[in-house]
């Protein structure tokens, strides 16, 4: 089971989603972390535990722009 | 200001041309006075015009006249011509018209049309390798341009990368404005949508997130517009239940 990190990068990657996208989208969601936080959180070398859901839901509304649904999964469905 | 009281060649070359970025118009004006100036001091210049890439295609943002604007466009249109190898190439290119026969034979028909002979379109260079525009002189005596007026074309070139280059800055700065705005309004409203959502359901304010993010997903619905919902639904009930309601016509 891949961590949890690299399923949100594949996943910003597939979306076509520029990680300064991305860090907009999740800052419009209330995300609280800077874009250098995040962007070590999504390359690995950051803290393990994140908030996840607020990246995954960021993801998954550019997908349905693009008529995918809610693909990323959220951290409940990770188990 | 007027083309009529622009510098002679002379008097430009002396002045270094660094007086334009010192004029407080807008970018788009000391375009307009690159084009101009250029139209003077190239000794042979008739027309002058900047080209730059839009999109999958160009555009013209300045000319002098239409003759430049109209020539511009048929390379646009075909795709080929000096303008935009100049453009593509990032070096200079000086074409006479007629003389080079095959390389750009529609663009020939109608710069005859005009009595345009020659063509001198110099890359504008800011930052290596590629460029960010051209600057296209078009000519209408025989023969070609001469050397200096290759150098002067190079100066200006110069000049008008660095204003380009800043017009373009500034519109990825204000680009990047909206979006802060915007997204500074998002986190407002789904703020205090999750503040809501805590006071009535006792939780936290990642499981309010959870509970908007959950109802997003079930109605296909982006998650800060069931935000402004809810916020609306609940201003338009506090509202309606006042009892110092203003505006009593709103019936409750």
């Amino acid at each position: 089971m891949a961590a949890d990190h690299v399923v949100l990068e594949a996943a910003r990657v597939q979306a076509g989603m520029s990680f300064d996208e991305l860090w907009m989208a999740y800052f419009a969601l209330g995300g609280l972390a800077s874009p250098t936080v995040v962007r070590s959180y999504l390359d690995g070398s950051g803290s393990t535990s994140f908030d996840y859901d607020v990246l995954a839901q960021a993801i998954n509304e550019r997908f349905v722009e693009r008529g995918a649904n809610y693909p990323v999964p959220y951290r409940e469905d990770l188990g | 200001m007027s083309p009529a009281n622009a510098p002679d060649p002379t008097t430009a070359r002396a002045l270094g041309l660094d007086t334009l970025v010192f004029d407080d118009d807008t970018i788009s004006d000391l375009l307009q006075r690159v084009v101009l100036l250029a139209r003077h001091s190239v000794g042979r210049a008739h027309s002058v015009s900047i080209t730059v890439p839009d999109g999958e295609g160009y555009r013209t943002t300045n000319s002098t006249e239409d003759e430049a604007l109209a020539i511009d466009e048929a390379q646009y249109a075909g795709g080929r011509g000096p303008c935009l190898e100049a453009l593509r190439e990032a070096h200079q290119v000086h074409a006479i018209v007629g003389g080079e026969g095959d390389r750009w034979p529609m663009v020939d028909e109608l710069a005859m049309q005009y009595g345009v002979t020659a063509v001198l379109s110099t890359p504008l260079i800011e930052r290596s390798p590629g460029a960010i525009g051209s600057l296209n002189i078009y000519c209408h005596q025989d023969g070609a341009f001469t050397e200096d007026d290759l150098r002067t074309a190079e100066m200006l070139g110069a000049h008008a990368a660095i204003l380009l280059d800043n017009a373009l800055e500034l519109k990825g700065a204000a680009k990047l404005n909206d979006q802060l705005r915007e997204a500074l309004a998002s986190r407002e409203i789904i703020g205090e949508a999750k503040g809501i959502i805590m006071e009535r359901q006792s939780c936290s304010r990642d499981e309010a997130f959870d509970i908007l993010r959950r109802a997003s997903q079930r109605e296909n619905r982006k998650l800060r517009d069931l935000a402004e919902e809810l916020v609306a639904r609940v201003e338009a009930r506090r509202h309606g239940s006042s009892p110092d309601n203003g505006s009593a016509d709103n019936g409750s």
